[in-house]
Parts: C-alpha cells; sequence; structure tokens
C-alpha cells in the first residue's frame, strides 16, 4: 500500500512510506464457541434448524456468526432475511477477508453467505481450506457462537468443518434413510476423532415421545459398534409454520415465537447452552484457539 | 515542469490567494476574516479549521516580514487569549469554538533555517510551518502550501492509521481506527492520502472513500456507483458516531471498492496472511479422502436399526 501526504488540492509533496498494520491476534479477545449443524442426508430441516438457532441465540443477547458452510449451494442467507451481495466466493478468490463478507442479518446474526451454482465451491483443495481457515480469526474474535451449517451427506469439506467445530449437531428425521445416513456421518466423524462430541436432534417428529425412541435407537447402534455416546438435545415437531417462515424468510422464532416449533427450538437452545456452561467452566482460561486455527490443525492431520 | 518556491514577493498577493481560498492552506479550513488588527498585533487571516478551531495565519512576503514573523506569533496567541470575548461577539456564527485554544499557521514563499528554529524553541505554541510552491504544467500555475516545520506539522506527517489529533473523543478514534483498519485490509495496494483530518483512499487510481475527522465525530465519505464509477450525485456520506454507522459505513466502501474491481477488471492484491503460521507446501487432504470414499455401513449396522420393539418412526419394520 501507498501513502503519502495530502497537502492542499490533493498534491503529494512526496511522502510515501510503507504503512505497516498492526495485524496479529489478540491473545485476550473472546472466541466463540463453534456449533456445526450437519445432516447425514438432504432435506432433513438442518439449514431451518440452524439459522432459527443462531437468530435464537441472538435473540437471548449472544453476538452470533453464521457461516453457510455449504459452499456451492448457499440458501442460509435467504432463511436469515439477506441479500448475497457479498459471499464466500469473494473470500476464496482473495478479493475480500472473511470478516469483511459477512453481512448482517435483520434477525441478528452475521453471516457469510456461500456462493451459488459455483462447483468449484463445493471441492476446495486443501490448500484453499489454509487461507480460509486464516481468515476466521478476524471474524470471529468478540463473538459468543460461530454456528456452522455444513452441507449435507459426507463430504471431505463437510467432515473437515465439523472436525473442527466444538459440537457436532446432527440432525435427523424419524425415517429410516435418514437416521442411518446421520449414523454413517457420526461414523466417519468418529473413525477421525473419537473425542467429537456429536448431539442429535430429531426434527419433523409426528407424535409425542418420537425423538426419544430415533434418539434410543441411534445411540444404540453407536454404541455398539463404534463405543461412542451421543448428546440428546430433544425433537422438532412438524409444524406448518416451518414452511410458512421459509416463505416469509422471517425465522419462526421471530415470526411465531409461541409456535410448538419455535418453543421445541428453545429447549434445544438451552440445551445447548447447558453444555457450554459446562465445558466453560472447564476449560477458563484455555481458550485461545479458535475455529480458524483448529481447522488448519485438522488439515495438517488429514493428509 | 520546473518546481520550486513561488515568486511570491508581495505579501498583498499572497494574501489574494490564501482569502480567496484558505482550503490552499489546509484543506478544511475555512476563512472567519482577514486583516484584523487587535492592538498593535496583525492578523493576517482568522480563519476556522474542520474541528472548529481557530487558527491564526501569518503571512510572510519578504525576508524582512519573515523574521518579524515569530514575534508576531507569540504577541498574536495572547492577544487572541485576552480578546476572544470580543470575537466571539463580533463574529458570531462563523463555525468557531472560542473556547478552543488557538492555533497558528505561518506561511512565507520560503523559511530560512533560523526562523524554523526559533519557532523550535517556542514549544509553547502550536505553530505550522509551511511554504508555498507552484509548479507550471501546461502553461498553469499549481501551487500547494508545504508544511516544512514546527510541531503540528511533524504530527500530521504520522502514518494514516493513526486516528487525527482534532478528533478527540477518544471512542471515537477507536472506530475511526477500526475502520481505516478494515478499509486497508481489503488490498493491499490501497493508496491512501493523509493530512490532519482527512484520508483519501483510492483503489487502482480511482477514489474509494474519504474519512472525514471533525472533533466528536466523523463522516465516511463513498463516492456513488451508479452504473458507473464517476457520478455527478452527491457522495453517500455516514456520520459515526457508533460501531452501527461503522459497519455500516464499511459495508458502502467495501460495495464500493467491489465495484471498482469489476468494473476496472482489476485483481485483488494478495493479501497477507495475518497471523503466523508455518508453511503448509506439503498439505494434503488424501486420507481424508480415501476415510469419506470408503465409509459404508455394513450389512449388521444397517440391521441393527431395523431391531428392536416397535418402529421409532416411519419407514422401517
Amino acid at each position: 500500500m501507498k501513502l503519502g501526504f495530502l497537502g492542499p488540492r490533493g498534491k503529494k509533496p512526496g511522502l510515501l512510506g510503507r504503512l505497516s498494520l498492526h495485524g496479529g491476534r489478540s491473545p485476550e479477545a473472546k472466541l466463540p464457541w463453534t456449533l456445526a449443524v450437519a445432516s447425514g442426508k438432504g432435506g432433513t430441516g438442518k439449514t431451518v434448524l440452524a439459522s432459527n438457532l443462531a437468530t435464537q441465540l441472538c435473540m437471548d443477547g449472544f453476538k452470533v456468526a453464521f457461516f453457510d458452510a455449504d459452499l456451492g449451494v448457499a440458501n442460509a442467507h435467504l432463511l436469515l432475511g439477506v441479500q448475497a451481495t457479498r459471499t464466500i466466493a469473494q473470500v476464496l478468490s482473495g478479493r475480500l477477508p472473511l470478516k469483511e463478507a459477512a453481512l448482517p442479518s435483520p434477525f441478528g446474526p452475521w453471516i457469510v453467505p456461500g456462493g451459488s451454482g459455483i462447483s468449484d465451491l463445493a471441492s476446495l483443495s486443501a490448500h484453499e481450506f489454509l487461507r480460509l481457515a486464516r481468515d476466521f480469526r478476524p471474524w470471529e474474535e468478540g463473538m459468543d457462537f460461530l454456528v456452522l451449517d455444513c452441507a449435507a451427506g459426507i463430504s471431505v469439506q463437510t467432515v473437515l468443518f465439523l472436525q473442527a467445530a466444538d459440537d457436532v449437531i446432527v440432525v435427523t428425521n424419524p425415517d429410516f434413510t435418514a437416521m442411518t445416513d446421520a449414523y454413517a456421518l457420526i461414523k466417519v466423524l468418529h473413525q477421525r476423532d473419537p473425542a467429537v462430541r456429536v448431539h442429535v436432534v430429531v426434527n419433523r417428529i409426528r407424535y409425542a415421545g418420537q425423538e426419544g425412541h430415533v434418539f434410543d435407537r441411534l445411540q444404540s447402534v453407536c454404541r455398539r459398534f463404534l463405543g461412542k455416546d451421543l448428546g440428546f438435545l430433544g425433537g422438532i415437531p412438524d409444524d406448518d409454520e416451518v414452511p410458512r417462515s421459509v416463505g416469509a424468510r422471517v425465522p419462526f422464532v421471530v415470526g411465531a415465537p409461541g409456535s410448538e416449533v419455535a418453543l421445541a427450538l428453545r429447549s434445544v437452545k438451552e440445551k445447548i447452552l447447558g453444555l457450554r456452561g459446562a465445558v466453560r467452566v472447564e476449560e477458563e482460561g484455555l481458550r485461545r484457539e479458535g475455529y480458524g486455527e483448529r481447522l488448519a490443525r485438522v488439515l495438517r492431520g488429514s493428509a | 515542469m520546473s518546481m520550486g518556491p513561488m515568486p511570491v514577493s508581495k505579501r498583498t498577493t499572497l494574501a489574494e490567494l490564501v482569502v480567496k481560498d484558505p482550503g490552499l492552506l489546509e484543506r478544511g479550513l475555512v476563512l472567519v476574516e482577514s486583516e484584523i488588527e487587535i492592538g498593535p498585533v496583525r492578523l493576517d487571516l482568522l480563519c476556522a479549521d474542520p474541528g472548529r478551531r481557530p487558527v491564526l495565519v501569518y503571512l510572510a512576503g519578504s525576508p524582512v516580514e519573515e523574521q518579524e514573523i515569530p514575534l508576531r506569533v507569540l504577541d498574536g496567541d495572547a492577544a487572541f487569549r485576552r480578546h476572544a470575548p470580543v470575537l466571539r461577539k463580533l463574529f458570531p456564527g462563523k463555525g468557531v469554538d472560542w473556547d478552543l485554544p488557538p492555533r497558528s499557521l505561518v506561511v512565507a514563499e520560503e523559511l530560512s533555517r533560523r526562523t524554523m528554529e526559533r519557532f523550535q524553541a517556542m514549544t509553547a505554541l502550536e505553530v505550522d510551518l509551511l511554504e508555498m510552491r507552484s509548479i507550471r504544467v501546461k502553461g498553469e500555475l499549481l501551487w500547494a502550501a508545504v508544511p516544512v516545520g514546527g510541531e503540528a506539522a511533524l504530527k500530521s506527517l504520522l502514518p494514516p492509521e493513526e486516528a487525527p489529533e482534532a478528533l478527540e473523543d477518544p471512542r471515537s478514534r477507536g472506530l475511526w481506527n477500526r475502520v481505516l483498519e478494515r478499509i486497508l485490509k481489503l488490498d493491499e495496494g490501497l493508496e491512501v492520502l493523509a493530512d490532519k483530518f482527512y484520508r483519501e483512499i483510492s483503489a487502482h487510481g480511482v477514489s474509494l472513500a474519504t474519512l472525514e475527522s471533525g472533533s466528536r465525530n466523523f463522516k465516511v465519505i463513498v463516492p456513488r456507483t451508479n452504473g458507473s464509477l464517476e457520478s455527478d450525485k452527491p457522495p453517500l456520506v455516514v456520520r459515526v458516531e457508533g460501531e452501527e454507522e461503522a459497519d455500516r459505513a464499511v459495508d458502502l466502501v467495501i460495495r464500493r471498492y467491489l465495484a471498482i474491481q469489476e468494473k476496472l477488471g482489476a485483481s485483488p492484491r494478495p493479501r497477507e496472511a495475518r497471523l503466523s503460521w508455518r508453511d503448509e507446501e506439503d498439505l494434503s487432504l488424501q486420507g481424508l479422502e480415501r476415510a469419506v470414499h470408503s465409509s459404508r455401513l455394513t450389512e449388521e449396522e444397517i440391521s441393527a436399526f431395523l431391531e428392536g420393539e416397535g418402529p421409532p418412526g416411519e419407514g422401517m419394520n
């Protein structure tokens, strides 16, 4: 960058120098708790849940960053009422820092929209991932939560994003394929990192107690074949408010706060806050690594 | 093209030039009155800067007048302070905050070393020393005042990432620094021109934004981009008094920046990594790719979902 002294009328008398920006990390900066929302298959309601969860957290007074990690087929910004004037595509092409690609949703979260219709984004190289990882820190500093809406299914990209999160929320439905696909995702994650914390939300339940049955089945299989225990965040009912909110581009926690689905989502949120509180006590004073740094660390171990 | 001191041997000519446009001395300077005599003290110009501070201007059209300047500045400062209440009544509504301490500008075609040394010793006063210089381009004389000394002039030459001194409110200074840093991080090729109150930022030779400092807050001025990078319409102005306005201002700048890139077909300059990372030449996702592509559920695992009493959901027997 060039700089100079502005004389009257803008003529440069010739004082030039290098500007060295103060960069680097702020060791005392607050770093967010990362929640990565995933599902083994598409259509489980993952994005609706992630966007509403992020909104509800904002309504509770938290500062939330929302990253649409479904890089090439982004739609979360639509649910959050944001026009995607900037997207992850500009970040990956080096035009913008990640922080400046973030747009404010009228409902609270800051969102970096994924690109749409750009197939290259769906398969980033390791070095592109690393560049992205480097860009997270300025954005995530000061935030309370970072919510990632990951692409459905099991892909290299998705697994990377999930591995670096503090907690993974797997969204499933009470149908056979949704459950088996959810298990498949959990299996891959567990094989990569047995310590990964996975919690389950059962979406579109049709009768009271159904979520418990679904979770028990999933938990039983995970224990039997992986030796892994899952967390249970609850169930979300199948509610007409959901398609209504999607059409209106207003999260249901805002547009219909008293609806069954909104109440259920709040219950999920409370459980998440409970998790965070417990771990915070254990890690008090130790959180110095942001999501970007963890993502880079996961990358290094992915060879 | 020749360059050198302007042959302004008559103070009258110099006075005519700066009275007509005090901004030639310093951007944003506004004339209150000229040729003010307070007892034996003569102020050539009385101006206000963008921070509403009174600025006393002394012109030296000859070496003799230049020698008298230090004493005039001392006497002028004292006289101004003593007569500020009178000036306040005589020149109401002229954009001056009469409670603020004055500062002085000394303007000459060339200031001698001796005069500059004298001013260096006058540490109690805030004095800028300017030399009027000109160049002739295609027959037209272009000129500007160049700060050559004085503590205030030196301070104005600080790196532009520091908020102007005129911006006194600490919170606003923090906002200024953050806004400027965010803008500058967009592209390493941005050009910044700075003076006491302004930072003019351009990208690929096109105006991107201007930050204009007041005393309590500041403005971010962004040219409009309506189909073209040069618009006749007035620029977009955001007065920044808090985080929300700061974010809005940066958003406007980013939009302008992206429009410039698109219009000019320009490539962004690669941005340096902000954190210290070791080189990762040997990064590979092969291991993860193998793991993902080879992940399949066994028949046993699939069957396990079919076991148990009663279906937990649809599609299960």
